[in-house]
């Protein structure tokens, strides 16, 4: 699997959150303007569905008057007829046209329907009195019939039963239903349509507002109603086809799209600026931290060196201190058994005195060598040994971890303070450690653990510090802290002989022990700071 | 005056331990010497009271803290330190243990012999503080009084005086005092008193 680098991972996240605004806002938009549809269809079709529903009832009132007229007289005065249905014909051009049907069945009716009486506009076209005899067959007299099927295109019949007993009559008008939509009121980016039951009467398409369509899953707002008149059982609908451009204008679209492009486009910047500082800071302080260390490494590798200068000498001077001790005691003790005894020759007696001279030189020629080579005085001051500890293991850390060294520093006592040398003390330690960290070395990885802990016990201070490593030797032990004895192959000796008089100037000690687990463990016991350094310290 | 108390010495060198031994047998000085400290801690209690010559830098533990050990057991023999290198931190801290003297090795006989009798004869005094505490611990409280005012060289119609009680009574103190020190002398009687006031001047 391919993981994506983090810069690609911003990226995408930021295109992504690009994409969801884009949406989000196109969403919001979409709904506003299906909902503003909706509402504009509503009110469009109230009131078309008003003046459509007045001019329907017109046509009832219409078929009224004229059933009155042919109900006046017997026979129907047919010219009359004629006269007022020229008369509507002119004034409601949507009337095409009205007959007059005479129905079978009546008392000296024919056995046919038949139109017994015409009107027609130029457009009017002629009925089938079978037809329609047919479609209003079963109705009461006095009934209205809408009749759809037989009409022309765009156009419906309305027939009227005339409320007569003997001869039956029927009126029959047909209306063009398009002309119910007057041009100006009729709304241009409205599709009209008119029906009754499932038949289609006019269908009006929108003619104004359309660009490319909206998806076919959008809701679509329109406006449904039946018209008023019982007896015309229309159904107006009203439907708004959505363009795109109805949704989501392209000009507000295109503004907030580039402007959330850009807002994002400034947040990924920003981020990466924030993030780039970021990584700067942890730079800078990361090599703040290695340039802290080295130059701690650095002071620590200079007092080690002083340190061990003065220990060689110091070491040298021990050694031969003792043989030359015993040399000048042996020869003062020699030279009064010669004096006491007159057997003993005088040139013996001399030679003894010269003995005695020579050892008294060397002894100088040593104290000059130890005064050449004198120690840079220790500073001491009130010391948080935890502190220390951290600061050698944060220098030594590095290298363990390269040679798989666990070094462990559980927590010690709370404030182990004491009166020493920093550099000084931190250099027993690291002597400490480092030994340490040789004698784990040739264990098996996982086992290779050197622990460091600080205690308070009874008035002192102590740092202890244990290994994993196979302790050492019955016969080595007593000889641990003799200059120059070593059990490496590259070892001067002086690491331990150091670290003991180092800790010795502040008045401590160091003990070095086999732990009963197995390994090493070398104790460093210093006095508590007293009260009155710390004061001093303080100050 | 009583015999030369012996010399205990402490040295991890055996070599040193021979010349120096030798050294001050002939000067009729008594010597033992011990290769290490734990060797003279352990019979400590049997031998005689004598002044401690020792090293300061051994293995197992050092003379400082061979030092405090004999003061932790109530010892307080004189204690002359002898090192290798003349630390002046350990020197310190070895006077405020109290040792009686600091050497330089190798030790020059003349200092050597200078702060052995130096030693000896704060072994005696000490000594002699020690015999005066315990003659003073038997006299009473008024007999006390009466020889804090001999020694500061009052009559006896004087410490009457200021006691209130008759010139006869502080005769028959007196007496009493002298028979309890063993000596009639008034030069005896300051030298107890003043030993008691060395120990701080604290009243048994």
């Amino acid at each position: 699997m391919i993981v994506p680098s983090r810069p690609a991972r911003t990226t995408l996240a930021l295109v992504l959150a690009w994409v969801v605004l884009v949406a989000a806002f196109t969403a919001l938009s979409v709904r506003s303007a299906v909902d503003r549809a909706a509402v504009e269809v509503d009110a469009m079709g109230r009131s078309l569905h008003r003046l459509v529903s007045q001019r329907a009832a017109q046509h009832d009132a219409h078929l009224t008057s004229l059933s009155a007229l042919a109900l006046a007289t017997r026979p129907p005065p047919l010219h009359e007829i004629d006269q007022v249905a020229a008369t509507i014909l002119r004034f409601y051009p949507r009337i095409t046209a009205v007959d007059l049907l005479s129905l079978p069945g009546g008392a000296g009716a024919p056995d046919a329907p038949a139109v017994l009486t015409s009107t027609r506009s130029p457009t009017g076209n002629a009925v089938d009195p079978i037809a329609t005899a047919t479609a209003i067959a079963g109705t009461a007299p006095g009934a209205t019939t809408l009749i759809a099927t037989d009409a022309p295109v765009g156009r419906y019949r309305l027939a009227k039963k005339l409320p007569d007993s003997e001869g039956r009559l029927a009126l029959v008008l047909e209306i063009d239903a398009q002309q119910l939509f007057d041009g100006e009121e009729r709304p241009v980016w409205a599709a009209l349509t008119l029906s009754t039951g499932d038949r289609t009467i006019v269908a009006l398409p929108a003619t104004a507002g359309l660009g490319p369509a909206a998806p076919s899953w959008l809701p679509r707002p329109h406006f449904e109603k039946a018209l008023g008149s019982p007896n015309q059982p229309l159904l107006l609908r009203l439907e708004r086809p959505l363009a795109l451009a109805d949704l989501v204008a392209p000009g507000p679209f295109a503004t907030f799209a580039f402007a959330s492009a850009a807002i994002i486009v400034l947040a990924g910047l920003l981020m990466r600026q924030r993030h780039m500082a970021k990584r700067a800071r942890l730079a800078a302080a990361e090599a703040q931290q290695r340039a802290r260390i080295r130059e701690h490494e650095a002071r620590l590798a200079h007092a080690s060196r002083v340190n061990a200068m003065g220990e060689m000498a110091s070491g040298i001077a021990h050694e031969l201190t003792q043989p030359l001790t015993a040399l000048l005691s042996q020869s003062q003790a020699a030279l009064r058994l010669a004096a006491a005894d007159a057997a003993v020759p005088s040139a013996v007696a001399e030679v003894l005195a010269a003995n005695v001279r020579q050892a008294k030189r060397a002894a100088d020629i040593l104290t000059r060598l130890r005064a050449y080579v004198s120690r840079t005085p220790p500073r001491p001051a009130v010391c948080d040994l935890n502190a220390l500890v951290g600061d050698v293991a944060a220098l030594a850390r590095i290298d363990l971890e390269r040679r798989s060294i666990i070094l462990d520093l559980p927590a010690g006592a709370p404030a182990p303070l004491a009166w020493v040398d920093p550099v000084q003390m931190e250099q027993v330690v690291h002597n400490l450690v480092r030994n340490a960290a040789d004698a784990v070395e040739t264990r098996p990885m996982g086992d290779r653990r050197v622990v460091v802990k600080t205690e308070v016990r009874g008035g002192e201070t102590r740092i202890t510090v244990a290994d994993t490593g196979c302790g050492i030797a019955e016969d080595v032990l007593p000889r641990l802290f003799e200059p120059f004895f070593s059990t490496k192959a590259d070892g001067m000796g002086l690491g331990l002989p150091l670290c003991q008089s180092l800790v010795e100037r502040f008045g401590g000690h160091i003990v070095a022990a086999n732990r009963p687990e197995g390994g090493a463990q070398f104790t460093v016991v210093l006095p508590l700071a007293s009260g009155e350094r710390r004061a001093e310290a303080a100050e | 005056m009583s015999p030369q108390p012996p010399v205990y010495l402490v040295d991890d060198d055996e070599a040193v331990r021979d010349a120096l031994s030798l050294l001050l047998r002939t000067y009729g000085i008594e010597v033992e010497s011990f290769a290490e400290p734990c060797a003279f801690l352990t019979g400590l209690d049997r031998r005689k009271p004598g002044c401690i010559l020792l090293d300061l830098r051994m293995p197992a533990i050092s003379g400082l803290q061979m030092q405090e050990r004999l003061l932790a057991r109530g010892c307080n023999w004189p204690v002359i330190l002898v090192t290798g290198h003349g630390d002046v931190h350990a020197c310190r801290r070895a006077f405020k243990a109290g040792a009686v003297d600091f050497l330089t090795k190798p030790v020059d006989e003349q200092a050597l012999i200078e702060a052995l009798h130096a030693a000896f004869r704060a072994l005696q005094s000490s000594r002699e503080r020690a015999e005066a505490q315990a003659l003073l611990a038997r006299l009473t409280e008024r007999e006390r009084e009466v020889l804090d005012m001999i020694s500061r060289g009052w009559s006896t119609k004087e410490i009457a005086g200021a006691l209130g009680i008759s010139p006869r009574t502080v005769d028959t103190h007196r007496a009493n005092l002298a028979e309890k020190l063993g000596t009639t002398s008034v030069a005896e009687f300051v030298r107890l008193a003043l030993a008691r006031d060395e120990r701080g001047g604290t009243a048994p």
